[in-house]
């Protein structure tokens, strides 16, 4: 797998929005959409470092649909 | 008849049933105050005369031919401005959508129209219910939510005006909804009863969207009966929303006949602001006269973070259209401005794998509350803060909510009474959380807490006039 850390995915990832969104944005709302990366960057990092199994499965409400004729 | 407001629904609608007070009579003096007095605390979107004059004669005129449908007839409320409505503007508290209408009721106001309450109000809200990033009270189209204990303080997001309303006695009692934190939030900081419900138990149908999975509908009221109460009146199956159980609902008032058993998790109060602590730490004292109490450990998994990745995916979906063309820049709030366009951070596979620990969190806490009537813990780690002051939020990921996060993840009851006061004269609470679909357990365990407490006889002063 590779190592989550061995690459800059704040900086990527706020390059890659200021790329798609940066002309919307002010300086200082550039510094904000980066701080809120990091945020959403240390929100997920957590998530994604617990260990399971295979077929601890997600909870979806999915259910087919068959409507009448 | 004497003055109303502080008088709970469950008075009200006996006044009402018994004749002793006209439904007309009733929500003119109600509307009154929400003209009068909504504008000082920001609570109010739209005040609905005309519309609930009508409802209320009409109501007036059944109860007169012998048709009372119960409790809530002739009662007027408020409902958070998320609600879509036919006859009012519905703005999910956003001046990009101040004048924007529905065609339709959302099931919930179709429901209270059906039990003869009269919807007064539109009443305020954090635009899109708070999941875009705010920081500060005054991320609405309405202005910062006042809080009616201490008007330099906030009311609390995102069902402020429902929070304040209530707690001001312009209305009798709101409507709420709560994706994390919206209806336990501001039902700390005003000082009233909030009963954020079991995940399906009430259709979202018509509510805006922040987050499919999270959402939830309920009361805000004087009491835990009246959030009992208008529970037995919005609940139940919609097939406008898939996501409604069948598992049916009816309010049991009657009070417990043995002892609750509660249990505390360890370490819920660390990091809570210390009269806050010392507030839930009297009230289980308080509590140990009607039940067992013991602390309970839990598997140490990253809840918070968990939520917070729903939430960050599920919004950036629900909202990509205002994301993507450009319309957040016309919100209130600078973060709300910006924060979205972080939330694509969020991956498919993260997404996925919060979905998995939820099922993993869902099937834990089943098991840890086997045998518990509720856990108990504070209802915000903090109490009501200044209007112009940032304000700690576990949304943000500033700030701890431990059973915020639990409780909504595994889609799990709670209602938050006051519990006492801060030094600043204003509201804490405690919360109850409950197993799924135990909503009659916690509301009769709040009931018994508050028979032994008066902290929830106490108004704001110079609002009962």
């Amino acid at each position: 797998m590779a190592d989550e850390k061995s690459y800059d995915e704040v900086g990527l990832t706020y390059a890659a929005l200021m790329q798609h969104y940066g002309d919307r944005l002010s300086p200082e709302m550039a510094g904000i959409l980066r701080g809120a990366v990091e945020a959403v960057l240390k929100t997920v990092n957590p998530v994604r470092a617990v260990p399971l199994a295979n077929g601890d499965a997600p909870l979806l409400g999915f259910a087919p649909v068959r409507t009448e004729e | 008849m004497g003055n109303p407001v502080f008088l709970t629904v469950r008075t009200l609608g006996e006044l009402v049933r018994t004749g002793q007070v006209s439904p007309v009579e009733l929500v003119t003096i109600f509307l009154d105050r929400l003209e009068k007095l909504g504008p000082s605390y920001n609570a109010v979107v739209t005040v609905l005369r005309d519309e609930a004059m009508k409802e209320a004669q009409a109501t007036a005129d059944e109860i007169r031919a012998g048709r009372y449908r119960g409790p809530l007839h002739g009662i007027p409320y408020g409902a958070k401005d998320l609600l879509a409505t036919r006859t009012a503007p519905t703005t999910w508290g956003a001046e990009l959508f101040r004048n924007r209408r529905f065609d339709f009721d959302a099931t919930v106001i179709c429901k209270l129209r059906d039990a003869g309450a009269v919807l007064a109000a539109k009443l305020s809200m954090v635009e899109f219910a708070g999941g875009m990033g705010y920081r500060q009270p005054n991320a609405s189209l309405t202005g910062p939510g006042v809080n009616p204990w201490d008007t330099n303080r906030w009311s609390g997001g995102s069902s402020s005006g429902s929070g304040s309303a209530v707690a001001a006695g312009l209305v009798p009692f709101a409507i709420g909804s709560e994706t994390w934190g919206s209806i336990l939030g501001p039902s700390n900081h005003c000082g009233i009863a909030g009963l954020r419900p079991t995940f399906g138990r009430v259709s979202r149908h018509g509510a805006m969207v922040l987050s499919w999975s999270l959402d939830k509908i309920g009361p805000m009221a004087l009491s835990p009966d009246d959030c009992g109460l208008i529970l037995d009146a919005i609940a139940g199956a919609d097939a406008s929303d898939p996501s409604t159980t069948a598992q049916p609902f009816q309010y049991d008032p009657t009070p417990s006949p043995r002892r609750f058993r509660f249990g505390v998790i360890r370490g819920v109060t660390d990091g809570v602001e210390a009269t806050t602590r010392a507030n839930f730490d009297a009230a289980v004292a308080a509590m140990q006269r009607v039940a067992d109490i013991e602390e309970i450990s839990i598997a140490a998994l990253p809840y918070e973070e968990i939520t917070r990745t729903i939430l960050f995916g599920e919004l950036a979906s629900a909202f990509e259209d205002l994301i993507e063309d450009g319309r957040i820049a016309a919100l209130t709030a600078l973060e709300d401005r910006v924060t979205p366009y972080s939330r694509m951070a969020v991956l498919a596979k993260d997404y996925i794998k919060a979905l998995r620990l939820r099922s993993v969190v869902a099937a834990d806490m089943d098991r840890a509350m086997r045998g518990f009537d509720a856990l108990l813990g504070p209802s915000r780690p903090f109490p009501s803060t200044p209007l112009d002051e940032e304000f700690p939020s576990a949304i943000r990921g500033v700030g701890k909510d431990l059973m915020g996060a639990i409780g909504n993840l595994a889609g799990l009851p709670a209602i938050s009474v006051a519990d006492g006061f801060t030094e600043h004269g204003v509201p804490t609470g405690m919360q109850f959380m409950g197993r799924a679909y135990n909503e009659n357990i916690i509301l009769a365990a709040a009931s018994a807490y508050q028979t032994l407490t008066e902290w929830h006889l106490r108004h704001p002063s110079g609002t009962a006039e």
